[in-house]
């Protein structure tokens, strides 16, 4: 009997309580339960597969997930916005700098209004691209909705805010508007306070209420114009409630990216309406 | 140099290739023979065995370099089998493999001897599959992977004392089955 | 890519979706009526939907996380879903798509979004799925042949050892339908998962066989099996596997 056979037979005995003669006859019985062999080559194959997982594993980077991929799918929201959009927007706005001009109102500047049009435009065209089978084919991405969503809305905005600056510096340029400072903050703050709007109602209505909603907001701030006092956003530089308004706008703008913030963090879980 | 399995398993949780691949040399055939008897069936046996070092490198890229290796190991394969049987066998249809050709080799090798040896081994392997898991896995690990009670304690998370009635009742009911079994073999050849 | 779900999700649309199921490499084909669950199943797999509770593991892999103390799902691990990404292809099923972007644009977008290496694949996937003459055609105004083939096309970026395809045969004609399940077999490490209502294709290409009803899979297994569990006579005319199917949804009906 080998020497592995004498110890399991006490051991046998010891931790399960049975009599010598049992033991054996279990022993003997067990032994004939051989297990099959691995097949050949199959432990330098798992070798291998685990040392290829083992790479992937620990050559994430120290953060964890791979910035540069990140920055490459935020990046890659430009491609939305075709060369056409950009220069629509830039024509668009000059034209808005020189009617402002040419018509010299006091209570609007149909620059500053239309830079908060164009953001929301902006932001509901590209959330328009998102439904349906694209919408899914975009959502397989190395990073999450929450993180393709805001890249492309940071970019409408910021694509907006590149034509509204070069719109004002012909403006300021040209001496139609002394002030560089406060006609950027003229339609900087409206433009925040639209694009947040457009994003936040898509999300959480659809892209139609986020339409309604913008031409209804629009309509009302260039109806009722100075008579909604601090509330009206798009006010051109000297008007009476200006600066009160330019702080309106930023905690409204604040809290409707806030809203649209907290909305993408759940839709993950199902799917959103603009993308159905 | 020959470090120890959890020296091994710490130098893996680092990322070092090389300490992976010695544990897995060093227990590739173990955990799959051990999963290979609970669960009667060759392919999930490599399956699972596959599924077993996986989870183990995760485990330890996660930063959790277990503090004894061997039981914490073998109980990540029995988790794998528990789960497989939890959700119906999904992994794999196969009823119980038994290859008829895997007999143990004996000296003399006769043909007698063989069909003898390879009724044996069917009925033991329909003895031990017949054991409900909970003293399946004990006896399993105590005689065929000759793991003492302490181990076998933290491999299924349960205190020594009821190791140690479990083995016996299975150990018991084996020899019940076995002796059963060959009573009526017996009668059979008479 | 072995792939393991547990996963449950109410109101999906009946009453309670509960699938357990393993996928490893070759072609699995989940079949099954319409309403049976067979996108929304490919859709979890590909982390666009996501269950109420269980699990889901890619070789090894958590992919959800969960609300502290519970196996309720709030979400989908970054790193898990990265890592998917980049081995993922995902063909939904075919619809138009109100896009402006050019095929050859939109390409190279969704290789941004996937990795830098699928990037380099564009020109080529390109050029095997004939795309080439359609490089600058607006996405909206694609044939449904052009818009089927780029489909595929897009979800072979990530050159992916897990493939989903939805319907990817459905309304094509015999070359271009042989074009698909060419590909789709000529990746014999990748993990295929079709679903399909077509019978000739599963019975053509599957290795195993889901059969899906109400949210569940109420047969499962090699598809030789399947003409044994049936109690058919098999042979690889689609007769045969209706058969066999419609014998299994009988018996589910008793």
């Amino acid at each position: 009997m080998s020497e592995r056979d004498k110890n399991i037979e006490n051991a046998i005995c010891d931790d399960a309580g049975l009599s010598k003669s049992e033991a054996a006859y279990i022993k003997d019985c067990l032994n004939a339960y051989t297990a099959p062999g691995l097949p050949e080559g199959s432990t330098a194959n798992l070798a291998a597969a685990i040392g290829q997982h083992m790479d992937e594993l620990y050559n994430v980077p120290h953060r964890r997930v791979s910035i540069g991929d990140i920055l490459s799918a935020v990046a890659a929201q430009i491609r939305f916005y075709n060369a056409y959009i950009w220069i629509a927007a830039l024509v668009i706005l000059l034209a808005g700098a020189v009617w402002t001009y040419n018509t010299g109102t006091a209570s609007v500047n149909i620059m500053v209004a239309m830079v908060p049009w164009l953001g929301s435009t902006l932001t509901l065209y590209a959330m328009y691209q998102r439904r349906g089978v694209w919408g899914e084919l975009e959502r397989i991405s190395t990073v999450s909705s929450e993180v393709a969503v805001m890249g492309r809305w940071v970019i409408a905005i910021g694509l907006d805010a590149a034509a509204a600056l070069a719109a004002t510096l012909l403006s300021v340029g040209m001496g139609w508007e002394s002030s560089f400072a406060a006609l950027t903050l003229s339609w900087l703050i409206p433009l925040l306070v639209s694009a947040a709007l457009s994003l936040a109602v898509t999300l959480r209505f659809g892209i139609s209420a986020a339409l309604i909603a913008s031409i209804a907001v629009w309509s009302v701030q260039l109806a009722a114009g100075q008579r909604l006092k601090a509330f009206y956003l798009i006010a051109p530089p000297g008007d009476s409630y200006w600066a009160a308004s330019r702080w309106v706008g930023l905690v409204l703008a604040a809290a409707l990216t806030a809203w649209a913030c907290f909305m993408l963090r759940r839709a993950d879980r199902e799917d959103t309406p603009s993308c159905e | 140099m020959d470090l120890n399995d959890e020296q091994l398993a710490a130098a893996a949780s680092r990322g070092d290739k090389a300490a992976m691949e010695v544990l897995i040399y060093r227990y590739h055939n173990s955990i799959y023979r051990y999963i290979y008897r609970l669960t009667a069936s060759e392919s999930s046996a490599q399956d699972l065995a596959q599924e077993t070092f996986l989870h183990a490198i995760q485990a330890l890229h996660d930063g959790k370099p277990p503090r004894s290796f061997r039981p914490w190991l073998y109980t990540i394969a029995s988790n794998l089998c528990r789960d497989m049987w939890r959700s119906g066998r999904y992994l794999h249809e196969e009823a119980c493999d038994i290859s008829d050709m895997d007999v143990p080799c004996d000296n003399d090798g006769a043909i007698v001897d063989l069909l003898e040896r390879q009724q044996l081994r069917r009925r033991v392997i329909e003895a031990v599959t017949s054991l409900p898991m909970d003293v399946r896995q004990p006896v399993v690990l105590h005689f065929y992977e000759d793991m003492k009670v302490k181990d076998i304690a933290a491999v299924m998370d349960i205190p020594e004392g009821t190791v140690k009635s479990r083995l016996h009742r299975a150990y018991k009911l084996l020899k019940g089955r076995l002796s059963n079994d060959e009573g009526s073999a017996g009668d059979e050849r008479a | 890519m072995r792939v393991a779900l547990d996963v449950q999700k109410d109101s999906a649309g009946y009453s309670h979706m509960h699938i357990t199921a393993c996928f490893g490499p070759g072609v699995t084909a989940v079949i099954g009526p319409n309403g049976a669950g067979k996108t929304t199943l490919l859709r979890m797999m590909a982390g666009l939907i996501l269950p109420d509770r269980g699990s889901y593991t890619a070789d090894g892999r958590q992919f959800y996380r969960y609300l502290p103390g519970s196996d309720a799902v709030a979400g989908i691990d970054p790193v898990s879903r990265m890592a998917l990404a980049k081995q993922l292809g995902y063909v939904p099923q075919s619809g138009i798509m109100h896009v402006s972007m050019r095929v050859k644009d939109a390409l190279e977008y969704l290789a941004c979004m996937r990795g830098r290496a699928s990037r380099r694949r564009v020109g080529q996937i390109m050029k095997q799925w004939h795309l080439e003459e359609a490089a600058h055609i607006r996405l909206a105004n694609l044939s449904p042949g052009q818009r089927r083939r780029f489909l595929v096309a897009q979800s072979l970026l990530t050159d992916p050892s897990l493939w989903l395809l939805d319907e990817p045969t459905a309304g094509l004609a015999p070359e271009e339908r042989q074009a698909v399940l060419g590909a789709i077999a000529s990746r014999p490490n990748c993990t295929a998962v079709i679903a399909t209502h077509i019978l000739e294709d599963a019975a053509a290409i599957a290795d195993r066989v889901l059969i899906m009803r109400s949210g569940r899979i109420i047969w499962h297994g090699q598809l030789q099996d399947m003409y044994d569990a049936a109690g058919c006579p098999s042979s690889a005319a689609a007769t045969a596997l209706e058969q066999a199917y419609i014998n299994i949804m009988h018996r589910n009906n008793r």
